[in-house]
């Protein structure tokens, strides 16, 4: 009897040790990552390259279309197409000056949050709104609809530049969910926790320059026409 | 010192499991009436708070040293409730967490949900250890001891520490 007495107290030990480790697991576990998801990255958005960059190209989308007036415009391309592309291209640099966007510019300290609003922006307002809404007919011209050689022979490369677009922070995407479970950090899932404020910043903004140029590019399209430079 | 820090988490652990339950009993209702679901499908994860509740209660109705006095387990349930208490911490006021931002809800349920598998794993496995702890110190007659004084040489009956019914 002692000895089921004393067999029991190392079993029992045991499972109260597990348990003990257990929590302390959990505990710490969930600690780090407490820590980990308030990190911030601290820097001036208005000064930042990347945000300076996008900016500039979308000044430019601005200049270019401020050249188009239905009295000045003598090109191949019928008049009601030609304002039809100008009120896209409006309509796209004003989706680049988003609520989100503005409310970004007077911070100096960029939260994961922030970080997530900037994805939502970029999915809602540049590629559903300025990309798809607005661009997108560039990819589906045929010589009978727009008589354009220039967007005709590029369009096989604007097709896969917007399909880069739509792609371009789906993994961001994934990664900022995934902040949401501290469950059973491995070494990838903590690195990329880690790193996901500034990385993810940076991401997001790149994809906002990348679509930015392309807007500019199809700008540039449309001053050239204006101008009469093109056929 | 011990045996005063040993009775500060002996009184600790049940004032945790209380808080714990009335604030996991919370979150698990709203998340259950979020989906949907079935109500009486929530109580499973009641029973083991309840489970432990009365385990405690026995532990103190009947003064059971062997409980009470274990250091490592009054040790081990509140760091197992203070785990928890954290954990609820975090489902309410962790406003840094994207999926609590995406749903829109003031309770981050999805959060929460990861938790409550091992929270139910390791109170079961503290109920099975006071009981445990409950049987090892467990005697069915109380035992008497004759203590012979060297003053007088009168006979003293002095009572054993470990548990009994009688």
């Amino acid at each position: 009897m002692e000895f089921i007495k004393q067999y029991l107290k190392i079993i029992n030990y045991a499972m109260i040790g597990l348990v003990f480790a257990f929590a302390s697991f959990y505990l710490l576990s969930n600690a780090y990552h407490y820590l980990e998801i308030r990190k911030d990255f601290i820097t001036d958005f208005n000064s930042q390259p990347l945000v300076v960059d996008f900016e500039t190209k979308i000044q430019n989308v601005k200049e270019n279309i401020s050249l188009f007036t239905t009295n000045n415009y003598n090109g191949n391309i019928p008049m009601n197409q030609m304002q039809v592309i100008y009120y896209n291209l409006k309509s796209c640099a004003d989706s680049f000056e988003n609520k989100t966007i503005q409310e970004m510019k007077g911070k100096n300290k960029i939260t994961i949050i922030d970080v997530y609003r900037l994805r939502e922006s970029y999915e809602n307002d540049i590629l559903s709104s300025c990309i798809i809404n607005n661009l997108h007919w560039t990819t589906t011209i045929t010589p009978e609809t727009l008589n354009s050689s220039y967007l005709l022979d590029n369009q096989h490369m604007i097709q896969l530049y917007i399909n880069s677009l739509k792609e371009e922070t789906s993994y961001l995407k994934k990664d900022l969910l995934n902040n949401s479970s501290y469950f059973y950090n491995t070494s990838i899932a903590s690195s990329s926790i880690k790193d996901n404020t500034k990385d993810g910043f940076y991401e997001v903004m790149g994809a906002y320059q990348k679509a930015a140029s392309f807007v500019e590019f199809i700008s540039n399209w449309f001053r050239n026409e204006v101008e009469g430079n093109y056929d | 010192m011990i045996k005063i820090i040993n009775a500060i988490f002996s009184i600790l652990k049940v004032l945790l499991l209380l808080i714990s339950f009335v604030f996991t009993f919370y979150i698990i209702i709203h998340m259950y009436q979020r989906l949907e679901k079935n109500m009486m499908d929530a109580i499973v994860n009641f029973i083991p708070f309840v489970l432990l509740f009365l385990l405690f209660s026995i532990n103190i109705i009947f003064r059971q040293k062997s409980v009470n006095q274990c250091f490592f387990y009054n040790v081990t349930c509140c760091l197992v409730f203070v785990m928890l208490l954290f954990v609820i911490y975090r489902t309410f006021f962790d406003r840094n967490m994207v999926v609590m931002i995406r749903l829109g809800y003031d309770i981050n349920f999805n959060y929460f949900a990861d938790i409550i598998a091992p929270m139910r794993a390791m109170l079961y496995m503290l109920s099975l250890s006071n009981i445990l702890l409950m049987l090892e110190g467990f005697q069915w007659h109380r035992n008497k001891k004759e203590v012979v004084s060297t003053a007088n040489f009168d006979k003293k009956i002095i009572e054993d520490t470990k548990n009994s019914i009688m």
